[in-house]
């Protein structure tokens, strides 16, 4: 069985004159918690909406699980959970028909008791019997995701699925987020809220202006580059050097190495103090994820430059 | 989401009914009752005003008969015969119109069908059809023995067959664009589609749930709104007679600018089986209607728009036979589809179309709406 579940090919979106998305591929592996990002109107929902079969490529195409989205949209989402862009529902119903709704299409038990203990796993309770038009952001994003939740996805594509949360809905979202990717839960995520991606995704796929910018992958970066700070900072690079290594000096004065060159981390303590260095901090180094999008975004003719060769 | 056939979409066609209903429950109902009350009154009004004119015409002749009567004590000769003879014919019209509700009898029946017997013999064959008919329903009447009855036109029974096979349909058609013409449109507009269609990607299946759920919605208002009409019009009028009888199936033939009936090719219905079969030519018609406005609402996905044209098609009605032949192609001018089995619609517009005709064009629109909305359904952008 194929380990990759979202298979993005080439896929590009026009609008008329206008293109929303333009030639992007990647792919997320199962069990992997992909951030995707990118700024406003770079192509996140519209490609999210087309991986969800609401939209239709113009060219390319997506494949879930092997099964192409755009032929066979039914299989492709079986196993899919989502959360769109501000989740929408039935403002006339209660946050309980609207659940209904959703349990009768997957042939879910819809009764009274099964209702108010699906809401209840959301911390929405009491709120059941109320309209949505009287709901929160918060409350209508904590609906959205019991609706997601359904029948245990393989896959979750969430498109800004902590809108509205505070920040204990924020940790308790993330907790789950950790959870169901630990059991094997693939994740698409995309959030404008960088510190929460940076906690929970293992691979990034930066996009704008409707294509993709970077793709990184955040677990092999973090074994491989290592943060090391010593007292004798002015004499260490020359040792790098000398051990066949590159290492990039960092404003306050520390190190980033990578380790491919060198022996892994315990040994490099040991050369370290064998050396005569005082050691004062090492540590796995992961660039910050801000300065990484804000990289990616301010040139991005460059970085795609880069990226494709 | 293992079975994608009759489970989803009976599981749609549910979702779709709520919806309808929570949205439009409050709507609906007092729609129902303005209709079918105002409905019911105005009839009533017209009844009211029908007898107020009978008795206002019985207290005129009687009026006539006393001068008539004063003014014989100083007439002679021929003058007072005339006399004699006017006062005559003035206390039978007197009679006749004493019967209230007026009563044809047995015995008027019997003179009016050998008088139109026997004006049938001078009658070139082309132009018998017209009294044919009338002599089918003199016999009908006798046969059924309902000369004893008043075939009024007001009542329980009658006014079903009225409602359902009138300009009235006018107001049921705006019905069905009302519950129809934003099913799609306004969930596109909300961004609720986009969750719907998550949950079920069978779009074909959301498009014709919709559809099915919005003829139930608009079929149940129109049985509800028969019952209703019946039941306030026995009320106020009593129920009628329920084997008056109506000639259907008419062919007619222009002439000139003439429509009349050439051949004795219509059929008798008593008027309960009248009063079933407008209702089921109405719930045809409206049929075909759902399916315009659904298609309506998802090309142009725009609620607005979608009810401005819907409004203007139902309303052309009123202007449609100004079209001339081109009229017939036009559903609007279809809405009161008894009419055009009666005939009446050819002698109010000069438009003579059978009912397989009318059928014909009613199917093509259902057909053209329907695979319009599903091909758009397809290639929806959400």
């Amino acid at each position: 069985m194929s380990n990759v579940m979202i298979d993005v090919q080439d896929v590009s979106k026009r609008y008329g004159s206008v293109t929303a998305v333009s030639h992007v591929t990647f792919a997320v592996n199962r069990g992997e918690i992909c951030g995707f990002l990118g700024p406003n109107g770079a192509g996140k929902t519209t490609t999210l909406r087309m991986l969800l079969g609401l939209v239709r490529p113009t060219s390319g195409r997506i494949l879930i699980q092997g099964v192409d989205v755009a032929s066979n949209a039914p299989k492709a989402l079986n196993s899919v959970g989502a959360i769109i862009e501000e989740s929408r529902f039935y403002p006339f119903l209660t946050g309980e028909q609207n659940l209904r709704q959703v349990l009768r299409l997957r042939g879910l038990a819809v009764s009274s008791e099964a209702l108010a203990s699906r809401l209840a796993e959301v911390g929405l309770g009491t709120a059941g019997k109320r309209k949505v038009k009287g709901y929160s952001l918060g409350m209508r994003q904590r609906l959205a995701l019991a609706l997601a939740m359904l029948q245990d996805p393989e896959i979750l594509v969430l498109d800004e699925p902590m809108n509205g949360l505070d920040p204990a809905a924020m940790r308790d979202f993330r907790m789950h987020l950790l959870q169901l990717a630990e059991s094997g839960v693939t994740i698409l995520l995309s959030s404008h809220i960088l510190s929460e991606v940076e906690q929970l995704a293992t691979r990034l796929v930066f996009i704008n202006q409707g294509q993709v910018v970077g793709i990184e992958d955040r677990q092999q970066g973090t074994g491989a580059k290592t943060y090391v700070k010593v007292l004798e900072s002015e004499r260490i690079e020359a040792w790098f050097e000398s051990r066949g290594a590159v290492a990039e000096r960092l404003a306050d004065g520390a190190f980033v190495v990578s380790l491919t060159a060198l022996p892994a981390v315990p040994e490099l303590v040991r050369d370290l103090v064998g050396a005569g260095f005082n050691v004062t901090e090492i540590r796995p180094y992961q660039q910050n994820l801000e300065l990484q999008y804000l990289e990616r975004m301010a040139h991005p003719q460059e970085v795609l430059a880069h990226v494709q060769s | 989401m293992s079975n994608p056939n009759s489970h989803i979409f009976f599981a749609l066609y549910r979702n779709e009914l709520e919806k309808l209903w929570r949205r439009r429950m409050r709507a609906l109902i007092i729609a129902l009752v303005v209709i079918v009350v105002g409905g019911s009154f105005i009839a009533y009004r017209n009844y009211q005003s029908f007898q107020v004119q009978a008795e206002t015409n019985i207290a005129a002749l009687k009026s006539q008969i006393a001068q008539e009567r004063s003014q014989l004590a100083h007439t002679h000769g021929q003058i007072k015969k005339a006399l004699e003879q006017q006062i005559q014919e003035t206390q039978s019209a007197l009679q006749q119109m004493e019967q209230n509700p007026p009563n044809p009898g047995t015995e008027n029946v019997r003179q009016q069908l050998a008088s139109l017997t026997s004006s049938l013999k001078n009658m070139p064959r082309s132009q018998q059809g017209s009294t044919l008919q009338q002599i089918a329903v003199a016999h009908y009447q006798l046969d059924h023995g309902i000369t004893t009855f008043h075939p009024n036109d007001h009542g329980g029974y009658r006014i079903v067959g009225q409602v359902f096979g009138g300009s009235t349909m006018l107001l049921f058609g705006l019905l069905a664009l009302g519950i129809t013409g934003d099913r799609v449109s306004s969930e596109i507009e909300t961004g609720t589609l986009g969750s719907l269609l998550l949950h079920a990607p069978w779009r074909r299946s959301v498009y014709l749930a919709k559809f099915v759920a919005a003829l139930t919605m608009t079929w149940a208002f129109m049985a509800a709104s028969a019952v209703g009409f019946f039941l306030m019009a026995s009320a106020l009028m009593g129920t009628g007679n329920p084997m008056n009888p109506h000639a259907v199936g008419v062919h007619l033939k222009m002439v000139g600018d003439q429509v009349f009936v050439p051949v004795q090719t219509f059929h008798l219905l008593p008027q309960w089986s009248y009063d079933l079969t407008a209702f089921g030519l109405a719930l045809l018609v409206i049929g075909t209607f759902v399916a315009i406005f659904l298609a309506l609402s998802m090309v142009t996905r725009s609620t607005v728009f979608s009810l401005i044209v819907g409004a203007v098609l139902i309303l052309s009605n009123i202007l449609g036979h100004t079209l001339g032949p081109l009229a017939i192609a036009n559903p609007a001018m279809l809405l009161p589809l008894m009419q055009v089995w009666t005939g009446q619609e050819a002698s109010d517009y000069q438009m003579l179309v059978s009912l397989s005709t009318a059928f014909t064009v009613l199917l093509i629109w259902t057909a053209v709406s329907l695979t319009v909305g599903l091909w758009s359904a397809r290639r929806l952008d959400v």
